[in-house]
């Protein structure tokens, strides 16, 4: 096992992560958690996943004795994209509440879905690559971008609202978006 | 809350700038799992809405919703699951499911992991840690904020913290049972 066995938490925690982030999102429309019954079973459905994943992950790893990294997908992607299958909806109930609240689907015209769907990214392919959370994406090296952090951290600390960053093409960019994203 | 913008900008030979798009879109692609708005057994227990009245024209009103049902959802879902764990782990079963009562139980596991492994700074284990802790918090904020719908949400995320406090054990354990092993080969 060796070695794995970290790269095997760092991808379940990863996962993890991921999903404390759309808990985030959630926790922002707090509001509107009692605005429709819909909503609440949204949450619930949602949490029901992140259980479902938390201990499906602990009994599957602890029955095994070789782990395999290149299972995980296959074994937990379906209740992973379930849970953000969840926020999906949750964004479709709240937009619809937000609406009734301004009083603007009197006219019974807009269609939550349509709007969201010419909002959404039009490339097939890169939308697949965007909503990939499970992991195509290289995993960082240990020890790589935490000269990023620092910066990061001044920049939540003082009162600027954009921190600005620019590079020459293949010098890290992506890689420092993504350690930007872990520490917000 | 201060809304932080974080830009990156890729610069070519010719000094143009191109933005790299980092925002996270997500796609309506589970077709199978569109059972969103399916209810579980659901029992009423208040209904009234309140409404803030406006205080000025300036001041746009917020409606306040308050708790109607209560949804039995999760307390499902967490009772299948239970079952499921006694029967995976009939030995360990008590220890994840009445274990880690509260969040706080939680970090001070993880603290005391981080005192006991040292972890070097932006290591693999670190970050480990670190996910660990963010996800139990968000994980307690969570419950914090449905409990008054979903009143069994404790119970799920005790059985989470639980859960979490078994992955992070299983490598102490293994790396004792390297030692022992490497001791007894040495």
């Amino acid at each position: 096992m060796g070695p794995n066995y970290v790269e095997m938490l760092e991808k379940v925690f990863g996962v993890m992560y991921q999903v404390g982030q759309a808990l985030d999102f959630f926790l922002k429309n707090k509001r509107l958690f009692c605005a429709s019954v819909q909503i609440q079973d949204i949450l619930a459905l949602a949490y029901s996943d992140l259980i479902r994943f938390t201990v499906e992950t602990t009994i599957h790893y602890r029955k095994t004795t070789t782990i395999c990294l290149a299972d995980f997908d296959v074994l937990f992607g379906r209740i992973v994209d379930s849970f953000f299958y969840r926020k999906e909806c949750f964004t479709s109930e709240t937009w619809a509440c937000s609406l009734m609240e301004e009083s603007l689907t009197t006219t019974s015209t807009i269609s939550i879905h349509i709007i969201r769907q010419w909002l959404s990214v039009q490339d097939r392919t890169l939308d697949i690559c965007l909503s990939n959370r499970m992991g195509t994406r290289t995993a960082r090296h240990e020890f790589t971008c935490e000269w990023f952090e620092c910066h990061m951290r001044e920049f939540q600390r003082d009162g600027t609202d954009v921190l600005w960053v620019c590079g020459k093409p293949g010098s890290g960019i992506y890689s420092t978006s993504s350690v930007a994203v872990h520490l917000v | 809350m201060r809304q932080h913008i974080l830009i990156l900008f890729v610069t070519d030979s010719n000094g143009t700038i191109s933005t790299k798009g980092t925002n996270a879109h997500t796609k309506d692609d589970v077709s199978s799992n569109g059972d969103s708005s399916s209810s579980g057994s659901r029992s009423p227990i208040h209904t009234d809405v309140i409404v803030r009245p406006d205080m000025s024209e300036a001041t746009k009103p917020t409606r306040v919703y308050e708790s109607t049902q209560e949804t039995y959802i999760l307390k499902d879902t967490t009772t299948l699951i239970t079952v499921r764990c006694k029967k995976e782990f009939p030995s360990e079963v008590d220890e994840i499911l009445a274990g880690v009562p509260t969040c706080h139980a939680f970090l001070d596991f993880i603290a005391t992991e981080r005192l006991r492994s040292m972890p070097h700074k932006g290591s693999k284990w670190d970050k480990v840690l670190k996910w660990a802790e963010g996800y139990s918090r968000k994980v307690d904020t969570y419950s914090h904020a449905i409990s008054g719908f979903a009143p069994h949400c404790w119970e799920s995320a005790r059985l989470v913290w639980g859960c979490c406090r078994w992955l992070l054990r299983v490598r102490q354990s293994l790396i004792h049972a390297w030692q022992e092993m490497f001791l007894t080969f040495r």
